[in-house]
């Protein structure tokens, strides 16, 4: 199960040494001169560094030796809602703290929170990341559907293209239909039939929003009702395909840059030293499984809920919308022969009230009519649809090699991703399918992801901390460090204005365990370091002692630069946190 | 032609189906015989059907055709009982739906004494109604594992779907299963209807139990209908090796019954489940399920393995000597076929059993209150019930009844022990002071007996009852917006006061009658507090300014008793309806902040304010538009936490009663009352309080908010 990560990794580990030092111009590395004993040997600190522009993910990770910054990482660059000039402003940021060079950039998965700042161009119409040499790219093997790439990754985002374009349909026509004056007046007359509209309206609306992680607007959906149009959705797939892009015009000489080298990671792949040039660290790549009923996953069976796997989901839905793969549209699962118009009934018949065709069309029989009823399958495939691409999510473990301490970067994997970790072989025995062998002088050491999730102290929570993207007894219940420290990219005023009633993020009951085994040591987007001042809003069970809170807070860290949050409010523009490898 | 002059019409048509989903047929160790005539009783059916009861309207909406409508009454259709199964025909679909649907509203009628009816459609401003003649049913309505009944279209939707599970690739995949052949699925989805018609509010949400209980009776009609088809029955036992009675069984049978499609399978897993040795054992009743378990789905499965208890517990009873009987008296069978006779005999008393059941649980309904029903309800309804018609116990029935609950932690509220006695929906004390006060009505109900006993056409007898309801000319029931070309010509006026004013007249005889009389029928009666406690007033005529009640039904019931006695009773629910305002506090207490009329949000509300210890109702308007909520969309003009609460009662009146005596006698008072603080806070606990932990909520909102558009499309998504 271990690498078989082809001869790009054998390359890499040969070219990398040499290149890892051009990349981030510190020249005087001294790696491979142990003697020195003023420089340490190995990367002795890591800064997590996160932005707080607004509802989204971009992080930078800064590995010390020493004084001395030897790495730079960059993990998502994206934003969902808002004034996107907070996001350019990251960047800019980014570029001028990171002196334009930048060793590794991470694009965990194609959702418009973490990838919409590879689109976005400055006054001069310039993309802003053109301005950065970027040294290589990592992506998760779902990623790899070009020529020569991964046959299922290929089937699957074939397949999730044409769910996706048949759920754009879906909602174009529900909302043309529950917006028809038809149907305004036939719930007027009804009773309840008031609320019953207002219902529909606000489940267009969470529909609509829930395609906003795709960037796909309002006005995208209301084209898509035309049927002559086609093409929607494109933007995430081109901010998605950015450095494949790049590449192409770094070839053509369109830019000038260099070729920036794009890894796609598998479950047990591991990016050691040797990979990346930097001592004293692994980079181990969890997810998202090769596993397709695993990538679909959206929810633990085992958690009792109403909403369990498919939700009823099933493949003649978007069939009849976008036809199968010829795109031939499914009419009906019957032969024709016994469809019929309503030529069939003679006059007579027509003119009788029972006549079942009368009863159908009949003005009198409106407020019965199903025509928008199967399309409330919609809101199954939109969630399905959304669950599966965050189980795409590239989720890396980064680990200091000498005290075995593990910072946890999950993306948004949601439960599917989660339980691939720890998934066994088979149902008696405990070995998991997912395991790492690890050299560590002249023996190979195995690593098991229960191994990661116990040794973890740093753990980017997914998802925004929403209930289904942070796996509980695989996950963060075996998160026992008692150094563990958290960090939310949520902005809770962004998600209460989103969906029917506001999305449910953080998820309360899940922020709470999270505080009790932080001890309260969790930074928010919105809110910062939670215990900086005092402890009065951590819960009694999650309260730090004074040493512990002063402690974190000098680890703690914050940008000098304001900007203003959706609601309002001053924050900087990001929080960071000092990670001591001993 | 002139035949009907000659030769009576049949009593029965007949018409062939599937006993099992056909995806389900293939599934089961034997070919089992799958073909199934049923027996419907017989009507004139246009093409569609279109019968007196129902519509089978096949229009599919994805698909955007219309399938041509089955005429069953064509003479090729009538010789061979139908058209022959197939998965491919649409046709038969309709067939099949319309066959189990029948049966299935036939066998309610038989259990409750009376004719059904849907329930009616609600206008715009709620009181104006349009009489549902018809439940349609859209066969080919959805493209997911899903079929729903839709309070609000009075219409059944089916769905079909592919049959193989999504895989990463894009072919479609072989078959495709429709959720209208099932005979379960057919016969769980009516039954909502049926018990919508019966009782509109249990698809309020206001009790762990409310929609638990509506899957759970769907299903357990579902499964006893299923268990009267003696055939399949027949089957399942010729292949019984070991002991006869053991219940695993049929309970195994259940299992199979259910295991066709996603969650109408799932419920059956209550029953128990396969051990390492592959032999079927029963789940063993916990007493903390009833206090634990709050999924509704899981909720309901503790209803259906109750009930299914009580059937295992008589059939056995019945089957014991035959068992007996068959093994020389050890108990235990000799190696070998059964003999076919004892298989039909055991087939037959089990099939017997179930159809017992099914009345049973049927009949309950009637003694059930008109809201916020739990299983305790239930449980004394169905002791009631069964008292009334079969005075002596001599099978013990009620006992293994009560014993099955018990066993699952189940009691009624504020019941001290668990006798047969103290589970009677008794009112002898309670009635009391109000033994002549019913005089009254005597006459009244005397000629609603005689007005509805004889009347056949069910739209007439909706319109009869209104008008019994409301007053007015019982001659002339039907409004003239509905009266049907070339109908019968005007008869004489004869004009009654109706129901509705009879009840709020004899409330009304001074202060300390309202109070004692709201007492009896859990209602707010008194004058002066009718606006600060959140009721409001009625607006009609002849009761202008009084505290607004409503007569939510009235019926006649008259069933005959296996000893051939006749029971008469007249049912009667008031209820009324009232605005809470509450609140819960960080330790998870509610409290109850004040009241509001719920007619009239914009009138402002009544906080409940303690001064010295007294309380008082202060009047507020509410002006804090930021947080107040008055509903979706709209202007907010409540306070949060506002609720509208519900109460009322069924009252039962025994008619022999008052032929003998000649008074009326209230038998039972089956009782919610609107001033029960602890159901007002449980309401509260259950809308505000409960946690949602699924992936819809996270987007959409937790499930009981999405519950205002389609209450069983959401519920039944759990496939």
């Amino acid at each position: 199960m271990a690498t078989k990560k082809k001869a790009a990794v054998k390359k890499k580990t040969v070219k990398k040494k040499t290149k890892i030092k051009s990349a981030s111009g510190k020249k005087k590395q001294t790696v491979s001169q142990p003697g020195q004993l003023a420089v340490p040997a190995k990367v002795t600190d890591i800064t997590v560094r996160m932005y707080a522009h607004g509802f989204g993910d971009c992080f930078v990770l800064f590995f010390h030796l020493g004084p001395a910054v030897v790495y730079k990482m960059v993990i998502d660059c994206g934003m969902l809602t808002g004034d996107n000039e907070r996001l350019k402003d990251a960047i800019k940021d980014i570029a001028k703290d990171c002196e334009n060079e930048i060793d590794v950039v991470v694009q965990t998965h194609q959702h418009k929170d973490h990838i919409s700042g590879f689109n976005l161009r400055d006054e001069g119409k310039e993309l802003l990341w053109d301005k950065i040499n970027v040294g290589e790219a990592w992506l998760a093997w779902t990623e790899n559907t070009g020529k020569g790439g991964d046959e299922l990754a290929r089937q699957l985002q074939k397949k999730h293209e044409k769910k996706k374009m048949a759920l754009i349909h879906a909602v174009a026509l529900y909302k043309q239909h529950i917006t028809s004056q038809r149907h305004i007046d036939t719930l007027k007359d009804t009773y309840t039939g008031g609320i019953y509209h207002s219902a529909q309206q606000r489940y267009t609306d969470a529909l609509q929003q829930l395609l906003e992680f795709d960037d796909i607007g309002r006005t995208e959906v209301d084209r898509a009702a035309q049927p002559a149009e086609t093409g929607f959705g494109l933007t995430m797939k081109e901010a998605m395909a950015y450095f494949l892009d790049r590449n192409q015009r770094v070839k053509e000489k369109k830019l000038d840059k260099e070729i920036t080298e794009i890894s796609y990671w598998e479950p047990g792949e591991l990016a050691d030293e040797n990979a990346t040039g930097l001592p004293g660290i692994n980079f181990y790549f969890m997810g998202p499984p090769k596993n397709y009923d695993r990538l679909k996953q959206m929810e633990d069976k085992t958690h009792a809920e109403m909403y369990v796997t498919d939700m009823g989901l099933s493949d003649n839905f978007y069939m009849a919308l976008e036809g199968d793969e010829d795109g031939e549209v499914e009419i009906s699962p019957f032969h024709p022969k016994f469809i019929c118009q309503k030529s069939h009934f003679s006059p007579r018949e027509l003119s009788d009230k029972d006549n079942v065709w009368t009863l159908y069309y009949d003005k009198k029989h409106y407020w019965r009519e199903i025509d928008t009823d199967w399309l409330n399958n919609a809101g199954a495939l939109a969630l399905a649809l959304d669950s599966y691409t965050n189980n795409t999510s590239l989720v890396i473990a980064i680990e200091f090699t000498e005290s075995k301490k593990v910072l946890l970067f999950v993306a948004d994997a949601q439960i599917g991703n989660w339980i691939s970790w720890t998934e066994p072989v088979d149902e008696s025995s405990d070995e998991p399918k997912l395991k790492w062998m690890v050299k560590e002088g002249t023996r190979m050491r195995e690593v098991r992801a229960t191994d990661l999730l116990q040794r973890t102290v740093f753990y980017k929570v997914g998802h925004h901390a929403s209930h289904n993207a942070t796996g509980r007894k695989n996950g963060l219940e075996l998160m026992n460090s008692g150094e563990l420290v958290a960090m939310i990219p949520v902005d809770e005023a962004v998600a209460k204005k989103q969906g029917k009633k506001g999305w449910k993020m953080p998820a309360k009951d899940l922020y709470t365990r999270l505080m009790e085994k932080t001890k309260g040591r969790i930074i928010r987007v919105d809110e910062g370091n939670l215990i900086k001042t005092d402890t009065s809003k951590i819960p009694d069970i999650a309260k730090p002692t004074e040493k512990q809170r002063g402690d974190f807070n000098k680890q703690v860290n914050e940008s000098k630069i304001l900007v203003t949050g959706d609601d309002g409010t001053r924050r900087p523009l990001y929080w960071e946190y000092k990670i001591n490898g001993e | 032609m002139p035949s009907e002059n000659i030769t009576t019409k049949p009593a029965f048509r007949k018409l062939r189906a599937y006993a099992f989903d056909p995806s389900l047929s293939v599934q089961l160790d034997t070919a089992m015989l799958n073909n199934l005539v049923y027996k419907v009783a017989w009507e004139t059916l246009l093409p569609g059907p279109v019968g007196d009861y129902i519509e089978i309207v096949d229009w599919d909406p994805s698909s955007k055709c219309f399938y041509k409508p089955v005429n069953l009454d064509d003479p090729v259709f009538l010789a061979q009982e139908g058209l022959a199964p197939s998965e491919s025909n649409p046709m038969f679909h309709q067939q099949m739906v319309y066959a189990v649907a029948m049966t299935t509203i036939k066998n309610f009628e038989k259990a409750l004494g009376r004719t059904i009816s849907w329930s009616p459609r609600r206008k715009a401003n709620g009181f104006a109604v349009d009489y549902v003649h018809r439940l349609r049913i859209y066969p080919h309505a959805l493209r997911e594992a899903n079929a729903y009944y839709s309070p609000i279209k009075k219409s059944v939707l089916f769905g079909y779907f592919s049959a193989a599970p999504e895989s990463p690739g894009l072919l479609m995949p072989g078959g495709t299963v429709y959720t209208c052949l099932s005979h379960d699925i057919i016969a769980h989805e009516i039954t909502h209807a049926l018990l919508d018609g019966m009782h509109r509010r249990y698809v309020e949400a206001t009790h762990l139990d409310s929609l638990a209980f509506h899957e759970a009776f769907a299903d357990i009609v579902a499964l006893f209908q299923h268990f009267t088809f003696q055939d399949i029955l027949y089957e399942q036992i010729a292949r019984t090796r070991g002991n006869l009675a053991s219940q695993n069984l049929l309970g195994e049978l259940a299992q199979q019954f259910g295991k066709a499609i996603g969650h109408y399978g799932s419920l059956r897993d209550a029953l128990g489940g396969y051990d390492k040795n592959n032999k079927w054992q029963p789940i063993q009743a916990n007493t903390k399920d009833y206090q634990t378990i709050t999924e509704p789905h899981e909720r309901g499965s503790i209803l259906v393995s109750t009930i299914f208890d009580l059937f295992i517990n008589i059939y056995s009873r019945r089957v014991a000597d035959l068992s007996r009987i068959a093994s020389g008296g050890t108990g235990i069978l000799p190696e070998g076929s059964l003999h076919p006779d004892l298989v039909t005999r055991m087939a037959h008393e089990a099939s017997k059993t179930a159809g017992h059941v099914l009345n049973m649980c049927v009949r309950a309904l009637d003694y059930c209150p008109p809201m916020d029903i739990n299983y305790g309800d239930y449980l004394r309804a169905l002791v009631t019930a069964d008292y009334d018609l079969v005075e002596d116990d001599d099978k013990d029935y009620r006992i293994a009844l009560i014993e099955s609950f018990q066993k699952r932690g189940i009691y009624p509220d504020s019941i001290r022990n668990m006798s047969v006695e103290s589970l009677l929906c008794k009112t002898e004390e309670d009635t009391e002071q109000f033994e002549d006060k019913f005089s009254d009505l005597i006459e009244f109900f005397k000629l609603f007996k005689e007005k509805v006993s004889y009347i056949p056409d069910r739209e007439e007898l909706f319109w009869l009852t209104n008008v019994f309801i409301a007053g007015g000319d019982i001659n002339n029931p039907i409004p003239r917006t509905e009266k049907k070309n070339g109908e019968a010509p005007k008869q004489p006026a004869h004009n009654v006061m109706g129901l509705h004013q009879r009840l709020l007249q004899l409330s009304q005889k001074g202060k300390e009658h309202a109070a004692a009389f709201g007492e009896l029928t859990g209602l707010i009666l008194d004058n002066e507090i009718a606006d600060q406690r959140g009721i409001g007033r009625s607006n009609v005529s002849y009761a202008k300014g009084l505290p607004s009640i409503e007569v939510h039904n009235l019926k006649l019931a008259s069933r005959v008793g296996p000893d051939g006695n006749v029971v008469n009773q007249i049912l009667v629910t008031i209820t009324q309806r009232r605005g809470v305002v509450g609140e819960m506090d960080e330790y998870g207490n509610v409290h109850i902040n004040g009241f509001f009329v719920p007619s009239n949000p914009r009138g402002g509300w009544y906080e409940l304010v303690k001064t010295n210890g007294k309380e008082e109702l202060i009047k507020k308007i509410y002006e804090n538009k930021d947080t107040g909520s008055e509903g979706p969309g709209s202007e907010k003009v409540l306070p949060e936490g506002w609720f509208i609460f519900r109460g009322g009662s069924t009252l039962i009146f025994d008619l022999n009663y008052a032929f003998s005596k000649d008074n009326v006698k209230l038998k039972y008072v089956i009782r919610k009352s609107i001033t029960d603080e602890i159901r007002m806070k449980r309401q509260f606990r259950m809308m505000f309080g409960l946690p949602d932990h699924s992936l819809n909520a996270t987007y959409f909102g937790p499930a009981k908010t999405n519950l205002e558009a389609e209450p069983f499309a959401i519920i039944h998504k759990a496939l």
